[in-house]
C-alpha cells in the first residue's frame, strides 16, 4: 500500500484581479513505502507546490491527499515525517543543539531522548565542531546539514526533502547521499525533489517529472529510459518536456 | 499542551534576543528617570510629576513593545519562513497561534515588570512608597497591553505589516476616544446614528477603561468592582481577538 | 475519500467570536454605570479644553498638565506674572480636579499679582512722594486738589488688602471713586507745572483699579475651580480664607468656610472660621468653634479665645 498518494491533486493560485495560476493540475502520484522517491523537473514545474500541499502548508484546490492512511493534517502523521525545506530557514539565534532541542520537544520527546539523538545526529552531519556556534554565523551548506538533523530529530518514517542538496559542495553531495542511502536501509521513505539530475540518477529507486504544473510520468529509471528511447535522464528529461511542450501548443 | 508552551518560552526567548525591545525599554527607564529631578517643585507636585511621567511611560512604551513583539512574533516568522519549520510539525494551528499568544504575554509581563520595578522604586525613594491603587493601576495597564498586543497578533493572520502598524496606532488612538464619541452620539437625535454609534462604541476596543491614572494620581479611589469589571472586559475581549485570530491563521496559506 | 480541508470548523472560531460581542457590550455598559458612580468619567460636555486637549493627547492629560506646570514655575521665579495665566487656563482645562492648579492660580491672582502691580510702579510712586515734598508753598496750594487725591490713591495702594479691606460694595464704592478721579483729571487743564502730578495721579488710579481686578480674578477663578471641585473642603477654604485675608470681606469668608467644614477638613479650617465669625459679628457662633477646638491641636488658642470673648468679647487682633 502506498504511503503517500495523491488523487488528482489540484493547486490553482488566485492572484488577485481574477488573474489565477495553476500551480499544480490534476497530480495523482504514489510513493511506496520503503523507497526513495525523486520528483524533477525545471524551476516552477510545481515540485515545491507538490510538497506543500503534502505537508499541508498550502491547502489544495481539488482533489485528495493520503499520507500513511490518514489526511495530511492529522497530527499522528506529521509525528512521522521530517521536512527539510528549499531554502534553510531557522531561528539564527539559537545554536544547533537548541535548535534540534525545540524541534523535539515540539515532537514530545523527552530530554533525555532529545539529549541522546542530538548527539547522533550532530555528528551524523558533521556539525560536532561548531556545537556552540548560532546559526547566523552558519554557512549555507552548515546549513543545509543542521536542517537535515532537524529533520531526522524525530526519527521519522517519512522524510520529505526540498532540494536537498543545494549549497552542498560536492564532498557534502556525496556524503548526502550515503545518508540518504542509509536511512533507506533503516526502512525510511523518502520524497525529494531535486534539479541535480546525476544525484537523481544514483539514489532514487523512482521518478516522477513534474512541467508546468502536471506530473509527466511516473516510474523506474530503467523503465522510463527505454520507454522513451532515451540514452540517460538527461535525454529522458528534455524528450518528455519536449513531448509536451509541442502537445501543449497544439491545444 | 506542552507543545504550547515549548513555543511561547521560544518566542519569549526570540525577544530576549532581539536588540529592539531592549531599546524601547532603556527609553523608557531613561524617561522615569528624569522625572526626578523636577526637585524644585514642592514634594507634592514632584510626587505628581513622578506618578504622571511613569504611568504614562509605561503605558505609551508598553503599547510600542506589545505591537512590535506581536508583529516580530508573527510576521517575523512568516516572513523569515521558519514558519515552515513549524507547521510541519505535530502542532495544530491552534496550538500554534496560542503558543505565540502566550509569548507575546510573558514578552510584555517581563518588561512591565522591569520598567514599573523601576517606577516603584523612585517611589519608595521618594519616601512615598506604592499604595493599592497604584498597584491596580499596573494592573490595568497590563491587561490593555495584553489586549493590544494580542490585536496586532490576530491582524498580523491576514494583514502585512505596514498595514498592521498603522492599524494598531489608529486603534490605539480611536480606542481611548470612544466614549467622547459616545457621548456626541447620545445628544443625536437620530435613532440610526444612536445605534449605529452605540455599535461602533462596542466593537472598538475601550483603552479608556484601563486608564484610570489620572484620577488615582489624583486621589480619587478606584473600587476593586470597578477594576475587576475592567479586567474582565479585557479579558474577554482578548478572547474575542484570539479567536478571530485563529480564523485567520487555520486559512492562511504560506 | 478523506475530508483535506484543515478544519472544516473553523467557522465556528469566527462566529463565536462575533457572538461574544453581545455580552461585552453589556460589560462595557456595567463598566460606563460604574464610572459614573465614581467619578471615574471624563464628561465631554465638562470643558471644551479638555476635549481638545483629550484628542491632541489621546490619555496623557496628567502629564500635560505636568508639563504645562513647570512653564508656570519657570515663569514666576523668572517674574513673568502674566504669562501664567493662560497656562493656569490650561492646566485647568486640562484636569479640572486637580485642585492644587486651582488654589495656586487663586493665589498668584490675589496675592502675587494684585502685590506685583504696585511693585512695578514703586519708582513712580517714590518719584511723586519726592517732587510732593519739594514743592514750593504757593504750588502746593494751587494743586492742592491733586495732591488730596494723590494722598488718597496712595493710602489705598499702601493698605488695601493689608489695612484695608475690599467688601463687595467696598469696592463698587472704590471703583465708583476711581470713576470720579479719572473725570476730575480728564477735565484739569493741564500745563507744564502740573504735567507730571497729572500723569502719575492717572498711572496711580490705574494702579488701584488694577489690584481690585486681580483680587476679583482670583476670586472668580477659585469659584469656577469649586464648580469642578464642589465634594472637596480645598477650595472652599482657599476662597474663605482670600476673602478673610485678603479682602477683609466676613460675610463672605464665612459663607465660604462654612460649606469647607461640611467636608473632611484639617483643623486649621475651623481655626480660621472662628476668627471669621467674630470679624463677622457672630460672636456666639465663634465661641462654638472654639469650642469644637478644645479637642484638638488649638487647644491653647481655644482656651484663650474662649476666655477673652466671654470677658472683653473680643479676641482676633
Amino acid at each position: 500500500m502506498a504511503i503517500i498518494e495523491t488523487n488528482d491533486l489540484t493547486k490553482i493560485y488566485v492572484l488577485g484581479r481574477g488573474k489565477e495560476v495553476v500551480g499544480l493540475n490534476k497530480v495523482s502520484l504514489k510513493v511506496e513505502e520503503g523507497e526513495i522517491f525523486g520528483i524533477l523537473g525545471p524551476n516552477g514545474s510545481g515540485k515545491t507546490t507538490c510538497l506543500k500541499l503534502l505537508l499541508g502548508i498550502l491547502f489544495p484546490t481539488e482533489g485528495e491527499i493520503s499520507i500513511m492512511g490518514k489526511n495530511q493534517f492529522d497530527v499522528e502523521v506529521k509525528e512521522n515525517i521530517g521536512f527539510l525545506p528549499e531554502n534553510p530557514y531557522y531561528y539564527d539565534y539559537l545554536t544547533g543543539p537548541e535548535l534540534l532541542y525545540f524541534y523535539g520537544r515540539l515532537f514530545n520527546m523527552n530530554k533525555e531522548e532529545i539529549k541522546e539523538r542530538t548527539e547522533y545526529l550532530i555528528s551524523l552531519v558533521k556539525l560536532s565542531e561548531v556545537k556552540k556556534l548560532t546559526l547566523r554565523h552558519y554557512s549555507k551548506g552548515m546549513l543545509e546539514r543542521i536542517g537535515l538533523a532537524a529533520a531526522l530529530i524525530n526519527d521519522p518514517k517519512i522524510l520529505i526533502l526540498d532540494e536537498p542538496t543545494t549549497g552542498l559542495d560536492p564532498i557534502g553531495c556525496l556524503e548526502t547521499r550515503d545518508l540518504l542511502i542509509q536511512l533507506k536501509k533503516q526502512g525510511k521513505t523518502i520524497l525529494l525533489s531535486s534539479h541535480f539530475l546525476s544525484e537523481v540518477e544514483r539514489v532514487c529507486s523512482r521518478i516522477g517529472i513534474f512541467h508546468r504544473g502536471y506530473l509527466l510520468t511516473t516510474g523506474t529509471l530503467e523503465g522510463l529510459i527505454s520507454q522513451y528511447n532515451a540514452n540517460n535522464l538527461e535525454e529522458l528529461f528534455v524528450k518528455t518536456i519536449e513531448e509536451f511542450d509541442s502537445n501543449y501548443k497544439k491545444e | 499542551m506542552r507543545k504550547v508552551w515549548v513555543i511561547a518560552v521560544n518566542t519569549f526567548k526570540e525577544s530576549l534576543r532581539k536588540k529592539t525591545l531592549y531599546i524601547l525599554v532603556v527609553f523608557a527607564l531613561i524617561v522615569i528617570g528624569t522625572s526626578k529631578f523636577f526637585s524644585f517643585l514642592t514634594a507634592e507636585e514632584e510626587l505628581k510629576m513622578i506618578k504622571d511621567v511613569s504611568f504614562s511611560t509605561i503605558e505609551f512604551f508598553g503599547a510600542l513593545i506589545a505591537i512590535f513583539g506581536a508583529l516580530g512574533a508573527l510576521s517575523g516568522e512568516i516572513e523569515k519562513r521558519t514558519i515552515y519549520t513549524l507547521l510541519t510539525k505535530p502542532v495544530t494551528r491552534r496550538n500554534l497561534f496560542i503558543g505565540k499568544f502566550l509569548g507575546m504575554c510573558l514578552i510584555i509581563l517581563v518588561n512591565f515588570i522591569l520598567i514599573s520595578l523601576f517606577f516603584i522604586g523612585l517611589l519608595v525613594f521618594k519616601k512615598s512608597p506604592p499604595d493599592v491603587e497604584t498597584f491596580k493601576t499596573l494592573l490595568l495597564i497590563y491587561f490593555e497591553l495584553v489586549l493590544i498586543s494580542t490585536i496586532t497578533l490576530s491582524v498580523a493572520t491576514f494583514a502585512s505589516d505596514a498595514f498592521n502598524i498603522i492599524f494598531s496606532f489608529f486603534l490605539y488612538i480611536i480606542g481611548h476616544l470612544t466614549s467622547y464619541g459616545r457621548q456626541l452620539v447620545d445628544r443625536t437625535e437620530s435613532v440610526i446614528l444612536k445605534g449605529l454609534g452605540q455599535m461602533l462604541y462596542t466593537i472598538v476596543p475601550n483603552y479608556e477603561n484601563f486608564a484610570i491614572r489620572d484620577k488615582v494620581v489624583l486621589g480619587v479611589p478606584v473600587s476593586w468592582s470597578y477594576v475587576l469589571k475592567t479586567l474582565t472586559y479585557g479579558i474577554l475581549y482578548t478572547f474575542i481577538v484570539i479567536l478571530i485570530g485563529l480564523y485567520f491563521f487555520q486559512k492562511r496559506e504560506v | 475519500m478523506r475530508k483535506n480541508k484543515i478544519n472544516s470548523k473553523n467557522w465556528v472560531f469566527l462566529f463565536t467570536a462575533i457572538l461574544l460581542y453581545i455580552p461585552l457590550g453589556f460589560l462595557q455598559v456595567s463598566i460606563d454605570y460604574n464610572k459614573k458612580l465614581e467619578n471615574l468619567e471624563s464628561g465631554l460636555l465638562l470643558m471644551p479644553g479638555q476635549v481638545a486637549g483629550s484628542l491632541v493627547l489621546s490619555g496623557f492629560k496628567g502629564l500635560a498638565a505636568d508639563l504645562l506646570w513647570l512653564n508656570i514655575e519657570n515663569y514666576w521665579h523668572e517674574g513673568q506674572h502674566y504669562k501664567m495665566l493662560p497656562l493656569l487656563e490650561s492646566i485647568a482645562w486640562l484636569q479640572p480636579q486637580y485642585v492644587t492648579v486651582w488654589s495656586v492660580g487663586g493665589w498668584h491672582m490675589s496675592y502675587n499679582i494684585f502685590a506685583q502691580v504696585k511693585i512695578n510702579k514703586e519708582n513712580l510712586i517714590e518719584e511723586y512722594k519726592e517732587k510732593v515734598k519739594n514743592l514750593p508753598e504757593k504750588d502746593k496750594k494751587d494743586l492742592h486738589n491733586i495732591i488730596k487725591i494723590g494722598e488718597k490713591l496712595n493710602f489705598l495702594i499702601e493698605n488695601l488688602g493689608l489695612k484695608e479691606g475690599m467688601e463687595e460694595d467696598r469696592i463698587t464704592k472704590l471703583l465708583t471713586e476711581l470713576g470720579n478721579y479719572q473725570y476730575f483729571l480728564d477735565n484739569y487743564k493741564v500745563n507744564e507745572e502740573n504735567k507730571f502730578f497729572i500723569d502719575a495721579l492717572k498711572e496711580f488710579i490705574g494702579i488701584v483699579d488694577e489690584m481690585l481686578y486681580w483680587y476679583n480674578q482670583g476670586i472668580e477663578f477659585l469659584k469656577k475651580g469649586v464648580a469642578y471641585n464642589p465634594e472637596k473642603y480645598d477650595l472652599y477654604f482657599e476662597l474663605g480664607w482670600t476673602y478673610y485675608h485678603k479682602g477683609k470681606d466676613y460675610k463672605n469668608a464665612v459663607r465660604y468656610l462654612e460649606k469647607a467644614i461640611k467636608f473632611p477638613h484639617p483643623d486649621y479650617v475651623d481655626d480660621v472660621l472662628a476668627h471669621a465669625y467674630e470679624k463677622n459679628g457672630q460672636i456666639d457662633l465663634a465661641m462654638k468653634q472654639w469650642e469644637k477646638l478644645l479637642n484638638t491641636g488649638f487647644k491653647s488658642i481655644a482656651e484663650r479665645a474662649i476666655q477673652e470673648l466671654e470677658t472683653k468679647g473680643k479676641f482676633t487682633p
